[in-house]
C-alpha cells in the first residue's frame, strides 16, 4: 500500500513538475501581450501628450496590468531621480520579481527602457517600433512553440513519474 | 527672494548650488551663466561674478537632463528655439551646435553655454499703473530695455486688473514666462479671473481665445513677430484690448523697429508704458 501512495505521489510530484513548466510558458506569453500593449499606449501618450518620459511612464503605470505597472513606475522613479538609464533599467527589472520573459524580450525590453527619452520624437518613434517589432517576434516565436511545448513538457513529467515508479516497484 | 533663486539653482549639482548660495550677494543673482571651459558665473546688478567651480561637460549634462526631466521629445520647440522654460517661470538660454535635418533645426548637441534666467513675482509694482489703465480702459504697451521687469510688471498689471477690478484677461502665454503654468496651474499669481493659454503661438493664440474665451483684455509678453502684430491689428477691430511688452529702450526706438510701425499707425495702444533701467515707470499717451 505504501509503494503505491509513494508511486502515485511521484507521478503526481512529475506531473505538477511538467504542468508547472507549461504554466510558466504561458505566463510569459501573458506579460509579452500585456508588455506589447503597454507600448502601443507608451508611444500614443508620446506623440498624443508629449508629456516629459517618467509623466508617461506613471501613465502607463497606472494602465498597465501587473506586473508591468510596478515596473513602469519603478522606472519612472529611477528616471525621474536621475539614475542612469541603463541602470535605471536594470534596477526597475530586480524590483519586479514577478517579470517572467523569454532572454529575447528581456533583452529588447532592457535596450527599450535604456533608450526612451534620448531622442526627438521621430527617434523616441522609431525606438518603440523597433522594441514593439522584437516583443511581438518573440510572442509569435512563443505563440507557434505553445501547443508542441505545452504537450511535451506534460508528457516529460507524466512519462519521468511513470519511469521512477518502474524504477520503484 | 531666496525661494526664486533656489528653485533656479536645482538644476544645478549640489556643490555649485553650495557655492553659489553661500556668496553674500547670493539673493540679488539676476542670471546663471555656464560657458564650456569658464567659471561659472552669477549676474548681480548687471555684473557678472565668476565662481571657482568651471563649467565642464558633465555638469552642463546634468542641467540639460534635468531640465528636459530626460525627454527631449517633449520640449523639442523650445530647444529647436535656443531656450527652455523651467518649473517657476525661469528661463534657460542654450547654445551649441544645431542639428539640422531635411532644412529644419532638429535639436543642439555639443552644448557649449547655458544661462538661467531667474524669474521673479514682485507684488505691487504695477501700483501705479493699474489704476491708469482701468481709468483709460484702453490697450497698454509697456516698453523698456532687456532685464528691466516688464514681464514682472505684466504679471502684476494682470493680477491686479483681475482681482481688484475683477476684469476678465486672458493670456497667451508662448514662452509660458507669463504663468508658467505646470499641469494645468499656473505658478505666478496671475489673479482670480484670468484664463492662460500656453504654449500657443501668440498669433494663434488671439484668435483661438476670441473665439472661444471672450476676453475683455488679452496679455501678451514680448510682441516681435509680424504675424503676431497682424493679429492683433485684427483682434482690435472686435472690440478687445491689450496688455503687451516690447523690447525697446524708448518711444523712439519702439517707431524706428518696422515690426511696431503697423501697431502705432492702427493705433491698437493709447498708452505707453516706458520702463528704464532703474526700474522707473514712465507713463505716456499715445495721440489718437
Amino acid at each position: 500500500m505504501i509503494r503505491v501512495l509513494g508511486a502515485v505521489m511521484v507521478l503526481l510530484g512529475a506531473t505538477w513538475i511538467g504542468i508547472r513548466k507549461t504554466l510558466c510558458y504561458l505566463s510569459q506569453i501573458s506579460q509579452l501581450k500585456a508588455l506589447s500593449t503597454s507600448m502601443e499606449m507608451l508611444q500614443c501618450e508620446l506623440n498624443y501628450t508629449m508629456y516629459s518620459v517618467p509623466k508617461i511612464l506613471d501613465l502607463i503605470s497606472e494602465r498597465s496590468k501587473a506586473p508591468w505597472d510596478q515596473y513602469f513606475s519603478q522606472l519612472s522613479g529611477e528616471i525621474g531621480k536621475g539614475t542612469p538609464r541603463e541602470l535605471a533599467a536594470r534596477r526597475s527589472l530586480e524590483a519586479c520579481p514577478k517579470l517572467n520573459l523569454p532572454g529575447d524580450a528581456l533583452l529588447a525590453l532592457l535596450e527599450f527602457s535604456t533608450a526612451l527619452g534620448s531622442y526627438d520624437l521621430d527617434g523616441e518613434n522609431r525606438i518603440c517600433k523597433l522594441s514593439s517589432l522584437r516583443v511581438s517576434q518573440s510572442l509569435e516565436r512563443l505563440e507557434r512553440e505553445k501547443g508542441p511545448l505545452v504537450k511535451s513538457y506534460i508528457a516529460l513529467g507524466a512519462s519521468t513519474g511513470i519511469a521512477l515508479i518502474i524504477l520503484m516497484l | 527672494m531666496m525661494k526664486y533663486l533656489l528653485e533656479a539653482l536645482a538644476y544645478l549639482p549640489e556643490p555649485v548650488k553650495t557655492c553659489i548660495l553661500r556668496h553674500p550677494q547670493a539673493k540679488h543673482v539676476e542670471e546663471l551663466r555656464l560657458r564650456r571651459g569658464q567659471p561659472v558665473t552669477c549676474t548681480v546688478r548687471g555684473v557678472e561674478i565668476p565662481f571657482p567651480v568651471q563649467a565642464g561637460e558633465e555638469l552642463m549634462q546634468v542641467m540639460i537632463d534635468r531640465a528636459t526631466e530626460r525627454s527631449p521629445h517633449a520640449v523639442m520647440n523650445m530647444l529647436c528655439e535656443g531656450y527652455l522654460i523651467l518649473p517657476g517661470g525661469h528661463r534657460m538660454g542654450i547654445c551649441g551646435t544645431g542639428v539640422y535635418r531635411e532644412g529644419k533645426l532638429r535639436t543642439m548637441r555639443d552644448i557649449s553655454s547655458l544661462s538661467i534666467r531667474v524669474a521673479r513675482e514682485i507684488h505691487g509694482v504695477a501700483d501705479g499703473a493699474v489704476g491708469e489703465v482701468m481709468t483709460r480702459g484702453s490697450s497698454v504697451l509697456c516698453i523698456g530695455p532687456p532685464g528691466c521687469g516688464k514681464t514682472t510688471f505684466l504679471r502684476d498689471l494682470i493680477r491686479q486688473l483681475g482681482s481688484l477690478y475683477h476684469q476678465r484677461i486672458a493670456v497667451v502665454d508662448e514662452r509660458r514666462e507669463l504663468g508658467a503654468c505646470i499641469g494645468g496651474v499656473p505658478q505666478f499669481d496671475l489673479g482670480p479671473s484670468t484664463d492662460i493659454l500656453s504654449s500657443v503661438g501668440k498669433a494663434e493664440g488671439i484668435e483661438m481665445l476670441l473665439r472661444s474665451m471672450s476676453p475683455q483684455w488679452i496679455a501678451l509678453d514680448e510682441i516681435t513677430a509680424m504675424r503676431d502684430v497682424r493679429a492683433m491689428v485684427q483682434a482690435s477691430y472686435c472690440g478687445v484690448r491689450f496688455l503687451a511688452t516690447a523690447h525697446a529702450e524708448s518711444f523712439e526706438d519702439l517707431k524706428a523697429r518696422p515690426v511696431y510701425q503697423s501697431l502705432l499707425r492702427e493705433k491698437v495702444f493709447r498708452l505707453l508704458l516706458c520702463l528704464n533701467r532703474e526700474k522707473e515707470l514712465l507713463p505716456m499717451e499715445l495721440s489718437a
